[in-house]
């Protein structure tokens, strides 16, 4: 009888340290996914992050993503297109040109700042008054015509950078002109998709990747020792990639050719608009921008595909917080020293890679 | 009788205990939520999945009708692709997208706010993105 008790309390023991352990290992916190997705900005952005708290995550995402709302709704150009009812600070600058400078929210106003700066630093190549030339087009409008060559150049003598006004003392907006306006086009999915990865980070969260229609922000790494892996679309083959990037902490986006566009008599014009001319610029099919702020790579992104290859490098050259890959309308792929430690290319055959061009340059 | 304080069956019976824990605590540790999600297609309206398809390589072709925010969208599917056949919206960017095949790539249809996704799989390896800067 007592070695009988001596084994059941033995096997008792053996059972609860085992049953212990089990529990243990169910309720160790264990790494979560947690995502969210709305369309916003005429896109649609996703938001993932990763981490063993996952009230954490759910609160912080769905922060970030009431700030990109706030944003949308503030710097969006169409009444109608707005959620919230109210008029956005854009609608009323541009309803206010020529007649009084217009109060603003702090963010929208940090982004005409930065629109200014990159007016400036591109030599006007990039110009966020270009917003009567973008109404004559109508991209994403289905009439298939040609802007007429007169009303182009009326639109085109009201795009001018200088004569947007902005008051840091008021925080006010003042287009000088009547019939100027804004298109944030270039900058607000940027700076939204920036905001946002500011309030993961300040939420505690380390690894997080945020997609806003193929405008990349990602938080820490996707693994230790692995970043990120995103893929940068062909120009040409929209199931073709011409290159993989491995990103930490940083923003990639890409301004192409082949995304907003409409074809008139079987040719085709894209949205990203010369303020010279007021026509397509036609000298490259997609630049990509790699930079730790993504409302920078956004607005860098259209500012170089708005130039010369031969001067976005010159820019490059200089700029040493960016790298980009551009890819000409030559099909060459051209791409700053910087990226050689995180860019794998894998263009088609019709590309000409020159990467090692610019190695020895 | 011998003093010994178990059987040889008993040490068995223990010993297939132990192991049989073993299995299980690493089945536990090294197990994930996450199920393959290969070979299938989402198609997502107004942020909620409303089909949800294989896309095995040999399924015979397929046209489904989605309704979307605005109007119905026509989706064709087939031997391992999918693509949007047929749309109302004005900028027709879902449907000259053209077919997409590859885990992690995504169709989306804005004014119409419609998705169809090849959701990526856990161990699809190198070929697999985390997104796609376009």
């Amino acid at each position: 009888m007592e070695k009988n008790r001596v084994r059941i309390a033995f096997c008792f023991l053996v059972l609860v340290s085992l049953l212990g352990g089990v529990l243990f290992q169910l309720n160790r916190p264990r790494e979560q996914e947690y995502s969210g997705e709305e369309f916003l900005m005429d896109t649609l952005v996703s938001i993932s992050t990763y981490g063993t708290d996952t009230t954490l995550l759910r609160q912080a995402t769905a922060e970030a993503f009431r700030e990109m709302r706030r944003l949308a709704d503030l710097t969006d150009r169409f009444t109608d297109g707005n959620n919230s009812g109210m008029t956005s600070d854009i609608v009323r600058i541009n309803a206010m040109a020529g007649i009084e400078p217009v109060i603003v929210d702090r963010d929208v106003f940090r982004m005409l700042q930065l629109a200014k700066e990159y007016y400036a630093l591109t030599d006007g190549a990039f110009d966020i008054t270009i917003g009567p030339v973008m109404d004559l087009w109508g991209f994403g409008k289905p009439e298939q015509t040609l802007p007429a060559a007169d009303d182009l150049w009326e639109a085109l003598s009201l795009v001018d950078s200088n004569d947007l006004i902005l008051n840091e003392k008021e925080q006010s907006a003042f287009l000088k002109r009547k019939g100027m306006s804004l298109d944030l086009g270039a900058v607000a999915k940027g700076y939204a998709v920036e905001k946002a990865a500011q309030i993961l980070e300040e939420a505690g969260i380390e690894r997080a990747i945020i997609n806003a229609g193929g405008n990349i922000r990602v938080i820490g790494q996707k693994a230790p020792q692995q970043g990120w892996q995103v893929g940068i679309q062909d120009p040409r083959d929209p199931q073709a990639l011409v290159g993989i990037l491995s990103l930490q902490n940083e923003s990639a986006v890409t301004s192409g050719d082949y995304q907003r566009y409409k074809e008139i008599a079987g040719k085709r014009y894209h949205h990203l608009l010369s303020a010279r001319t007021g026509y397509p610029v036609e000298s490259m099919m997609s630049v990509t921008v790699v930079t730790k702020d993504s409302g920078e790579a956004d607005l860098l992104s259209t500012a170089l595909f708005l130039m010369e290859p031969e001067q976005a490098l010159a820019y490059l050259s200089q700029h040493k917080n960016a790298e980009a890959i551009l890819i000409t309308a030559e099909k060459q792929i051209l791409c700053t020293p910087g990226l050689k430690e995180k860019l794998k290319l894998t263009p088609g055959e019709e590309y000409v890679d020159e990467q090692k061009v610019n190695d020895k340059g | 009788m011998s003093k010994r304080l178990m059987t040889k069956a008993d040490t068995k019976l223990l010993i297939a205990v132990i192991l049989l824990s073993l299995v299980a605590y690493a089945a536990i540790h090294y197990s994930s939520l996450s199920f393959p999600a290969e070979g299938r297609v989402l198609i997502k309206a107004g942020g909620e999945v409303v089909q949800e398809l294989l896309l095995s390589a040999d399924r015979p072709a397929q046209r489904i009708s989605v309704q979307g925010k605005t109007a119905p969208a026509i989706i064709e599917i087939e031997q391992g692709r999918v693509r949007v056949a047929e749309a109302f919206c004005p900028d027709q960017i879902c449907v000259k997208q053209g077919w997409i095949d590859t885990p992690g790539s995504s169709i989306v249809c804005v004014p119409n706010e419609l998705v169809i996704y090849l959701p990526a799989g856990t161990d699809d390896g190198a070929t697999a993105v985390d997104a796609i800067t376009r």
